[in-house]
């Protein structure tokens, strides 16, 4: 099945993903689960460029970045619990202080 | 082309309520076959008023829990709270698509049957998880966590004895599986894993003595303390659809789902899903008299069974088995050879 | 096919809606559960196009693991987002212009890079798959992942351990008056020499 015309609406996902972090500079968490929907969608890409391509390569690196989203996820929401534990809110302005 | 379109519309519709039906039967008669199985552990006598020995009381109280009016808390998130219970039910009931009770005998005959089958389980962790939180209750949410925390932790080792028994059918179709235990089951050679795999089992569907998300001393009800009538019914429905759909999965991949016992020819005159049927008392039976026998984890304990012991065993094995295999020449590759 | 089609078409708009939800919508938890949605619907298109392992895959790894995570998270902190959205809009002119013209850049023609039709090249395209063996989704991707690219699959395994350890060392946090249990301590100890008879 032609499977082409699909694509731009899975770029519109990718698109949406960095206005996601654009959009919501401020908060921590809302960042880490817009990355998760970029890799989302660049997953899905790669598995539909190798339906298209008829070859199986992209999937094999959409597993990889499957990993990769992972623990991208486990390290940044551990991260983010660890800043909320001693700053007490999840917002970047915070970031940038080395002393309370 | 219309009528053809009807004909399957009406073929799939009766398949389905073919399954569903005698499931709701199951979980009615499964609380039933509780209750009595306790109350004779404990030397009482259990519900035998309403009907004969008391048969008519799960359909009792099904409908008092029907009829009754359901209460929605004031402070609640109404379109989850009402939305989750539905999830969990639906879900307990899509995971039976693909369950085999005899050869070919099987609403879909998935390829990847038992990756679905684990799929729909992972999926199951959101029921519990938004209830706890839309309630907006301290307790309810207490439990969601728990046993949020509790079904992530038990899922890596059942996930990594699913892949023992792969490895061991070359396959994951469950019908496969089956089939591929035709000379030996899994039972045998796989002892420490379905005891393991059991053990998982007991955690992912919140039994005792793994019940800590609706531990009555500690959290009155857990995460369903704010649900009443229809939607605490679904929950019921949905927890012990799952524990028989764990029980016949346990037998699927270990004792040999359908299979006789022992190659005799008289046991072939029995319908294969009989046997199906006797193994999946057996585990139920387990479910029951565990509840009653024993005493409660604490959950600091429970995260250490899962974490330090069932996750290095069953990953120990996993690479037994796969050594094993490749040492004897039994890791199967399906149409190819070298 | 029309019908395939069309289903698709609606599947992933509905999944750019979910998108669209999660990076506007007030509470944070709103915006897991609908991220949760975007990834459900994006396995679909998946199932939809054939590709059934991946599809699983990713219900099992995204739904079943990371949304989990992220949900688990936001219930445990409670985070008010209100007062970190103060200025939302501040860097929107900019931020659209610039993502429009990439979209029109990347939407329109990477499409359009890919209509070459690959048989229009092969003289005679032959389908493998079909012709010598049926391999199903599963036995190929194994057979590639393990025979061409293992380093790949390891290179994969060891970021995942890292990612455990890394997780684990941020969050640990060791209480001064927690108790704990030590089951070997506990084993170890003797009860003649702990049971005292007082006269």
């Amino acid at each position: 099945m032609d499977s082409r015309f699909i694509l731009p609406a899975i770029i519109f996902l990718f698109f949406i993903g960095i206005g996601g972090i654009i959009l919501n500079r401020r908060n921590l968490l809302l960042m880490l689960i817009s990355v998760e929907l970029i890799l989302l969608a660049v997953n899905i890409q790669l598995s539909l460029f190798a339906l298209i391509l008829d070859d199986l390569i992209g999937v094999i690196i959409a597993l990889l970045v499957l990993t990769v989203a992972a623990a991208e996820s486990a390290i940044g929401l551990a991260l983010l619990v660890v800043h909320y534990r001693i700053r007490g809110s999840i917002s970047t302005d915070l970031l940038r202080l080395l002393k309370n | 082309m219309f009528y053809r379109i009807v004909v399957r519309f009406f073929f799939f519709l009766f398949q389905s309520l073919g399954l569903i039906v005698p499931l709701l039967l199951a979980v009615a008669f499964l609380t039933l076959a509780e209750r009595k199985v306790i109350a004779s552990i404990q030397r009482r006598k259990g519900p035998n008023v309403v009907g004969f020995f008391g048969i008519l009381q799960p359909l009792c109280d099904g409908l008092k829990l029907l009829i009754k009016e359901p209460v929605l808390p004031n402070s609640a998130n109404l379109v989850i709270f009402i939305g989750a219970p539905i999830l969990t039910f639906i879900l307990a009931l899509l995971a039976w698509a693909c369950i085999p009770f005899g050869e070919g005998v099987v609403f879909a005959d998935l390829d990847l049957g038992a990756l679905y089958l684990f799929a729909v389980s992972s999926f199951g962790v959101y029921g519990v998880l938004l209830a706890g939180w839309s309630s907006n209750s301290k307790y309810a949410f207490l439990g969601g966590l728990r046993s949020a925390a509790q079904i992530i932790s038990y899922e890596v080792s059942m996930g990594l004895i699913l892949i023992n028994v792969f490895l061991c059918s070359g396959s994951l179709n469950l019908s496969k599986i089956v089939i591929s235990q035709q000379s030996c089951w899994y039972l045998f050679p796989l002892f420490p894993l379905l005891v393991i795999f059991y053990i998982s089992c007991l955690a992912e569907t919140n039994r005792a003595p793994f019940d800590l998300p609706e531990a009555e001393a500690e959290l009155v009800a857990g995460y369903n303390v704010e649900y009443s009538s229809i939607g605490f019914a679904l929950f019921f429905l949905g927890e012990y659809a799952n524990m028989i759909l764990i029980s016949v999965l346990c037998s699927l991949l270990f004792l040999g789902g359908w299979l006789a016992p022992f190659n005799l020819p008289f046991f072939y005159w029995v319908p294969s899903s009989f046997w199906l049927g006797v193994k999946t008392c057996f585990f139920l039976y387990l479910f029951i008299w565990v509840r009653a026998a024993f005493p409660r984890y604490r959950y600091d304990q429970l995260m250490r069974l899962g974490w330090k012991a069932f996750l290095p065993l069953s990953l120990g094995f996993t690479l037994l088995t796969s050594g094993l295999l490749l040492s004897q020449g039994g890791l199967t590759f399906p149409g190819f050879c070298f | 096919m029309l019908f395939q089609q069309s289903i698709l078409c609606f599947i992933a708009g509905l999944a750019c809606g979910a998108g669209f939800l999660v990076i506007s919508s007030k509470s944070p938890v709103h915006s897991v559960l609908s991220l949760i949605f975007s990834f459900v619907l994006c396995s679909f298109v998946l199932l939809t196009l054939e590709i059934d392992i991946l599809a699983l895959i990713f219900l099992i790894v995204y739904v079943g693991a990371i949304a989990i995570l992220f949900l688990f998270v936001v219930m445990i902190l409670n985070v008010k987002v209100a007062e970190a959205r103060a200025n939302l809009f501040q860097y929107f002119p900019l931020g659209f212009f610039l993502l429009s013209l990439l979209y029109f850049d990347l939407g329109l023609l990477m499409p359009a890079s890919f209509s070459v039709d690959v048989a229009h090249f092969i003289p005679f395209y032959l389908e493998w798959p079909k012709a010598v063996l049926s391999f199903g989704c599963l036995e190929s991707i194994g057979f590639l992942l393990y025979t061409y690219f293992p380093f790949y699959l390891i290179g994969a395994g060891l970021l995942l351990l890292l990612a455990i350890v890394g997780a684990i060392l941020l969050t640990l946090h060791r209480g001064v008056g927690v108790h704990r249990q030590e089951v070997s301590f506990q084993n170890r100890r003797d009860w003649v020499e702990v049971l005292h008879m007082v006269q």
